[in-house]
């Protein structure tokens, strides 16, 4: 029987296990603004609003399975979800665990500058100085940043983003290296302490996708054509803008990172 | 051929029955001008040149399935034809039946109304009334319809000549047609219809070639394909045939762009 090969990818595919249970289980973990409770413990943000989206695209309810980032693609290949959805970049090293899709957004780093160094700091070689100091938000974020275009600058980490941007405003750093969309809020809400240029931010992208288990084609296919059509119709878009270029949703949350101390907001 | 080899031979799809058989079997479905029978009653259209020219690539016969626009996904699943180049529109609901190939065509969906109506019907606002009528021919129009002017009577026509004649006799103020309807109809009669230009398009679809699901080999093929002749220029050109130009309309009776 030529079809049984195919039959059998096509019953095992989690598409099937999707429509079978009437549900989408969505790994994913917080993360502002793609991830977070709002003031009565609701989840919100861009990855609730794709995830949403999806789940009723498909017909079907969504479960979100918030779980610790580091522990999302164990989970995802132990089964415990269907698909992880968690702002997490499509890297090789992770491509070799899990399958992607196609990116459903992508992200710009790169670096915010202490508004004391305009005119003296607009591009790359500025920076890369044995006396300039960049700070990160602990060791792993921007890594390839520092250390591709910045080896000779000293690099300074810190726990957390307010920390970062106060290292800045109390002029022990020059500069911070971060994902977007932190530079863009820092730069609406304190234009007078920072400034970002053309030549500096992004200096790189990295991508979004949806993380699926390995050997499913089926998945692949429905989960890029979802992100294609999304795309052309233009609401990944607007979604994105919502939570990455607007502050209509800060009153939403506590807690907001992007909230800095002294602003007019 | 042992058994193991036979199973990884059969495990990697319909390709390799499509040329074992010489042959592709090829689900159409009538539909103006993607396919549709010349005055022969041979096959022509859009979606007959891709599956004729997929054929000749591959280099095997080619055989068309006709069937039912709603009878197209079960047609597939139950293997009475290979692939499906219907023109159908790349949709989440289709996807979970059936899988999709990248784009063979990027496709408006745009309003046309009568040229009585030119300043009255300009932009989705002006469609958004209740005792405004917009038509439509297929079924996949009605979330863009729900979407967009929510208020306005949403009345489904299968039959596009029928459409066109609406608008004409005032019994509907606008049809939501897909591309390359609004196109053609301005071609053969600019005096009589209208396009407003924020409603051309108010959508963009796309669609691809459907095949059946725990296929990965037949949908590597097809999309490499599909790339190939996005790059050469072959698809546009032959969209551009058929979307852009009344030459084919002495090929055909029953033009439902050509008034009675």
């Amino acid at each position: 029987m030529t079809q049984s090969a195919m039959n059998e990818l096509a019953a095992s595919s989690v598409v099937e296990e999707i429509k079978k249970l009437g549900a989408l289980r969505v790994g994913m973990w917080s993360f502002h603004p793609w991830a977070m409770k709002d003031k009565s413990g609701k989840w919100i943000g861009y990855e609730i609003d794709v995830a949403t989206r999806l789940a009723e695209d498909f017909g079907v309810e969504l479960e979100l399975v918030p779980t610790p980032y580091a522990d999302l693609i164990s989970e995802l290949q132990a089964g415990t979800f269907h698909v992880i959805i968690s702002g997490i970049g499509i890297t090789p090293e992770r491509n070799l665990e899990i399958n992607f899709s196609i990116p459903y957004k992508r992200v710009g780093v790169g670096i915010l500058v202490g508004k004391q160094h305009q005119g003296k700091i607009s591009v790359i070689a500025d920076l890369n100085k044995p006396e300039i100091k960049l700070v990160r938000r602990g060791a792993a974020v921007a890594k390839n940043i520092w250390r591709d275009y910045f080896p000779e600058a000293q690099d300074q980490q810190h726990e957390d983003d307010a920390r970062c941007l106060q290292a800045v405003l109390d002029g022990e750093a020059h500069a911070i290296i971060s994902n977007d969309p932190k530079p863009h809020f820092a730069l609406m809400q304190r234009p007078d302490a920072f400034y970002i240029t053309p030549d500096l931010h992004p200096i790189e992208h990295y991508r979004v996708g949806v993380g699926m288990r390995k050997g499913d084609p089926d998945a692949l296919n429905l989960f890029n054509n979802w992100i294609d059509q999304r795309y052309k119709d233009g609401w990944l878009k607007e979604r994105s803008d919502y939570w990455n270029e607007s502050t209509e949703w800060f009153d939403q949350v506590d807690d907001n990172p992007f909230l800095m101390a002294g602003s007019q907001n | 051929m042992t058994s193991d080899a036979e199973i990884q031979y059969h495990a990697s799809g319909v390709l390799p029955a499509i040329l074992d058989r010489g042959r592709i079997r090829v689900g159409i479905t009538t539909f103006y001008p993607w396919a549709m029978p010349d005055r022969d009653g041979t096959w022509i259209g859009y979606n007959i040149d891709i599956a004729t020219r997929l054929a000749e690539d591959m280099n095997v016969e080619l055989e068309f399935v006709p069937a039912a626009y709603e009878k197209l996904n079960t047609a597939l699943k139950n293997n009475r034809f290979d692939v499906m180049i219907a023109g159908t529109s790349t949709t989440t609901w289709r996807n979970l039946e059936v899988n999709i190939t990248t784009p063979y065509v990027r496709h408006s969906v745009s309003i046309v109304t009568s040229r009585k109506l030119e300043g009255v019907i300009e932009a989705t606002d002006d469609l958004n009334k209740s005792d405004v009528v917009v038509l439509r021919s297929g079924l996949e129009g009605a979330n863009t319809a729900k979407r967009l002017y929510p208020r306005a009577q949403d009345t489904l026509i299968k039959d596009d000549a029928q459409c066109f004649q609406a608008i004409l006799d005032g019994t509907a103020h606008a049809f939501h047609c897909i591309a390359p309807k609004a196109s053609l109809i301005m071609l053969q009669y600019p005096d009589l219809f209208y396009v407003p230009p924020a409603l051309h398009p108010i959508v963009i679809q796309q669609a691809g070639i459907s095949v059946r699901k725990g296929d990965p080999d037949i949908l590597n093929y097809l999309d490499n394909w599909l790339l190939q002749h996005r790059s050469d220029g072959w698809l546009e050109a032959r969209w551009h045939y058929w979307s852009k130009t009344t030459e084919w309309f002495d090929r055909v009776e029953n033009n439902p762009y050509v008034l009675g």
